[in-house]
């Protein structure tokens, strides 16, 4: 890790991106997909200025077809149709789909063409960001009604959702939320001597940087709610952290607050990293990161100010109420 | 190759009902039934068997799986068999077309024998499914290790 005063930057040159994997080869015009999202998805907006109604043919072109257009107000669209099968890299997505492990493999390896879909925004801002993810969210879920479609492959995270999970994750897109789990990879290593790190891949392409939770003394699923809520603190409310905040429960008291520290890190493709230290936390931030802050000392004045966590604790309980088991989420 | 607007009307719902999944599963095993004009007991037996045993017909149960292999016989007696068969493919996904395959393949192969003209009906069906040939043989050399009767 680096200095610490990296501006947070969203990587604007790069289009939002997910790939369709298909079953078949597909053929449809983009005036007949534009029309199914509008029917689907009626509260956003669809009107992209293609010329004409070009044709999406999976099948016919050795070479990838490629159309784009002005989407309003999001910025571009972008439809290619790729005939066989998607070349990415499958090892990683299958390593963080542990829990949907046989569907994830059956369809990489069973999918014959693919269809990518993208959305550039047009401001690198995280609330354009965020518009145009719902946007994209809702068009992926057209193509994943279909019963051709095998999965939905995100390339920022590398994650392999099944058709019917990216279907609601639209549903959650509509409700201006973040279908974190379908966009972002939540990943950890296997816990050492009782002592757990998580972290985001693939946030930085919505909030302009990753979250780690630094190795600390707790469960892997307390540590991967605080990341999940802090993802999408970030996200869907643009919440103003700095480096040197700490964040809390009402009522628990400065003891369990954790500090954030921004910093650029290596690890993460040098993008910017928003760090959650835990109490427990034996990593010294202070000799990694330069000046002072340090978990449990006092922070220099201008950042002894505790960020009133209550978006944290409903994006907890959000996340509580949609794992199995968990309680239906009340309208 | 499936057309956008044609696969986007086969499943309006995303989740087709149970009883519409149900009837086009057992469709092509019903058109094998029917291929050579006349329904052997053996097949109708091995048809209910495998049905029982499917966590889709399950949740239909014994009355709802009976009038779906009746509806899909009416089906074919009103629209032809080719027609029928085309509409249940347009139904299933890719995974339960492998499914519905292999319900055939066991019914064709419920006396023991695949006769040539069964298995050039399954290899259509098969290529109709845009299952691939490899899956198809595949499937082809594991039905009959099922069916091996007891003096094998």
């Amino acid at each position: 890790m680096t200095g610490a005063d990296a501006t947070l930057q969203a990587p604007q040159d790069r289009p939002l991106t997910i790939v369709i994997l298909l079953s078949e080869p597909l053929q449809g015009t983009i005036g007949e997909v534009m029309e199914a999202a509008a029917e689907d998805y009626p509260d956003l907006d669809w009107s992209a200025a293609f010329g004409g109604s070009p044709v999406i043919n999976t099948a016919s072109a050795t070479l990838a077809a490629e159309m784009t257009a002005p989407l309003a107000p999001e910025g571009r669209i972008i439809f290619i149709g790729h005939p066989g099968p998607c070349m990415a890299d499958w090892k990683l997505p299958l390593s963080r789909s542990r829990f949907a492990f046989r569907e994830v493999e059956a369809a990489i390896t069973r999918h014959t063409d693919h269809l990518t879909l993208s959305i550039l925004s047009s401001e690198p801002g995280t609330a354009e960001r965020f518009a145009a993810m719902r946007k994209l969210t809702c068009l992926g879920a057209v193509f994943a009604k279909l019963p051709t479609a095998l999965a939905v492959y995100v390339e920022e995270s590398g994650l392999v959702v099944q058709p019917e999970r990216w279907v609601k994750a639209a549903d959650t897109a509509l409700r201006a939320e973040l279908p974190v789990l379908e966009w972002v990879a939540i990943w950890s290593d296997a816990p050492k001597h009782g002592v757990v790190s998580v972290n985001t891949i693939g946030l930085a392409a919505l909030a302009g940087a990753e979250v780690c939770f630094a190795d600390a003394a707790v469960e892997g699923g307390s540590a991967a709610q605080w990341v999940i809520g802090f993802a999408c603190s970030l996200v869907e409310a643009e919440q103003p952290y700095g480096d040197g905040d700490t964040i809390g429960i009402e009522g628990d008291g400065m003891e369990k607050a954790l500090r954030i520290r921004k910093t650029v890190s290596e690890s993460f493709g040098g993008c910017d990293v928003w760090c959650l230290i835990h109490p427990t936390c034996e990593i010294d931030f202070d000799r990694m990161l330069g000046p002072v802050r340090a978990p449990h000392a006092p922070a220099p004045e201008r950042q002894e100010r505790m960020v009133n966590f209550g978006v944290l604790r409903q994006k907890l309980a959000r996340f509580s109420e949609r794992r199995p088991g968990g309680r239906p989420r009340q309208p | 190759m499936g057309l956008f607007s044609k696969l986007r009307n086969a499943s309006p719902a995303q989740t087709p009902k149970l009883e519409a999944i149900a009837k086009a599963v057992i469709t092509p095993s019903v058109f094998m039934i029917h291929a050579d004009g006349k329904v052997q007991r053996s097949e109708a037996d091995q048809l209910h068997n495998l049905c029982a045993f499917s966590p889709i017909f399950q949740e239909l149960g014994a009355p709802g799986t009976k009038k779906a292999v009746d509806s899909v016989i009416m089906d074919i007696a009103a629209h032809g068999p080719q027609a029928v068969l085309s509409g249940a493919i347009s139904q299933l996904s890719p995974l339960l077309r492998e499914t519905a395959l292999m319900f055939a393949m066991r019914i064709a192969l419920a006396d023991g024998e695949l006769a040539e003209v069964e298995r050039a009906v399954l290899l259509r069906m098969a290529s109709e499914m845009g299952i691939s040939p490899d899956n198809t043989a595949a499937m082809l050399e594991v039905v009959p290790i099922l069916q091996r009767p007891a003096s094998a």
